[in-house]
């Protein structure tokens, strides 16, 4: 991708570049920090910024992409400055579902999953953050450091004490507890 | 007590995945492709705003407005206008509105918005000085707005000193105390007069009344009204010279007494 915007077809046809090779990783993203039903709204709204900006968007796919994302959770966490005015966007998990599937696992991973699915809660919104990013959203740390707008070593930093606590949760998570939403907001 | 590997956990969380890897469905996909066509009919030259703390506003709404302007920055599209002086008239005490004329509000607030009507109550609705504030509640969806007096009942389209938000994924209203209160959301917009911050959410069934004390050292009678109160005041846009402002409360109690929340 260019660094400089041209003629108005050209900058709809890099537009649609990065729209067609970004849209379902931002989907995505979105889903994982947002209801289901709101996340093609968040896709829009990171879009359109994208859209009126998109000299600034880098050429590079992997890095557009993590400047998305920087622009989603900027969005999230703004939505999100409510009573606990925190500055990490919490991410969900899936539920834990048992069935046929799981007839291809080994035990252990079923049982990891449980624990974890317990764990997460227990979690601070930027453990959960930095785990997603590197495990989920599958960025590097370099990528994952611009969408938090931190140097790439604070962030393995970050990503090193989360995933520490993550395992302290889930080695000392009881056999048979399973997880659960985050909690309410609490009264004042 | 179970211990496991950290091939292990990354595999169990990548099974966790809320968003795992899954082809678009051919409505997922007309979606798209109908957001992009909305996106690039869009000017590209307007500014992108920025703007803290706001809750979810309707992405079909935003992209429908012709005027959308704001603030340059890394942020996300909302509806909101300029960036002026100051809210002169603006009043520490709120005026409370008549049915008829909050439901004009409401009707102004609705149509700025493109909300569909789905039965939203009007929460609150007040005035300060000049302006007139109203938040409409329903079980998905609220619906904040902020317009000059004469803009009430009037077609707002044209207008550049409106503001307005909603939120189409509300939680469930907390089970409260009743002398307790829950702050549900605080955002800070601007119209064209400048900048401002609110907060509304819900209170207890005990509370008569709730104080807003600013940093800034304002102290600001918020209306309340059935299980909600709400309040704004004027403020500035966040810099070096001025930074987030924070806030505390007092409560007012139905048995005359208050308690101070931080």
């Amino acid at each position: 991708m260019d660094s400089t915007t041209s003629s108005p077809r050209e900058h709809e046809q890099r537009f649609r570049d990065l729209y067609d090779a970004a849209y379902v990783d931002l989907l995505r993203f979105a889903r994982r920090r947002v209801h289901p039903t709101h996340a093609e709204d968040v896709v829009g709204e990171v879009m359109l910024v994208a859209w009126r900006r998109l000299d600034d968007v880098p050429a590079e796919p992997s890095a557009a992409r993590a400047w998305l994302f920087g622009v989603a959770r900027n969005a999230l966490r703004n939505t999100w400055r409510r009573e606990a005015r925190t500055d990490a966007v919490a991410v969900r998990l899936g539920e834990v579902r048992r069935g046929p599937a799981d007839a291809d696992h080994h035990p252990d991973m079923i049982a990891c999953r449980v624990d974890i699915a317990a764990a997460w809660p227990l979690l601070s919104a930027s453990d959960q953050e930095a785990i997603a990013l590197s495990v989920l959203d599958g960025l590097t740390a370099p990528e994952a450091a611009t969408v938090l707008g931190i140097s790439p070593s604070a962030f393995r930093l970050r990503l090193s004490r989360a995933r520490r606590t993550l395992r302290r949760h889930v080695d000392s998570t009881p056999i048979g507890v399973t997880g659960h939403p985050a909690p309410e907001r609490s009264p004042r | 007590m179970r211990r496991h590997t950290a091939d292990t956990v990354t595999a169990a969380l990548r099974d966790l995945d809320p968003a795992p890897s899954t082809e678009l469905t051919q409505a997922e996909l007309n979606r798209a492709d109908a957001m992009f066509a909305r996106i690039v009919a869009t000017s590209r030259d307007e500014p992108v705003p920025e703007v803290q703390g706001r809750p979810h506003r309707s992405w079909s709404r935003l992209l429908a407005t012709a005027g959308l302007a704001g603030a340059v920055g890394v942020g996300t599209p909302v509806l909101l206008f300029g960036g002026g002086s100051a809210y002169g008239s603006w009043t520490p005490t709120p005026l409370p509105l008549t049915d008829v004329v909050a439901a004009r509000a409401a009707t102004t607030c609705r149509a700025a918005l493109d909300v569909p009507d789905r039965g939203e109550r009007v929460a609150v609705a007040e005035r300060r000085g000049g302006w007139t504030y109203v938040l409409l509640a329903g079980p998905a969806t609220e619906a904040v707005c902020l317009m000059p007096d004469d803009l009430v009942g009037q077609d707002p389209t044209a207008r550049e000193d409106f503001f307005g938000s909603y939120d189409t994924d509300r939680v469930a209203p907390p089970t409260l105390d009743p002398d307790r209160i829950n702050e549900a959301t605080s955002m800070e917009g601007s119209t064209d007069q400048g900048w401002f911050s609110s907060v509304e959410g819900f209170v207890g069934s005990d509370v008569t009344g709730v104080t807003v004390h600013t940093s800034s050292g304002l102290d600001i009678e918020a209306s309340v009204s059935d299980n909600r109160f709400a309040a704004w005041w004027p403020s500035h846009k966040q810099s070096s010279d001025h930074p987030a402002e924070t806030w505390s409360y007092t409560v007012h109690l139905a048995d005359g007494s208050t308690r101070r929340t931080r």
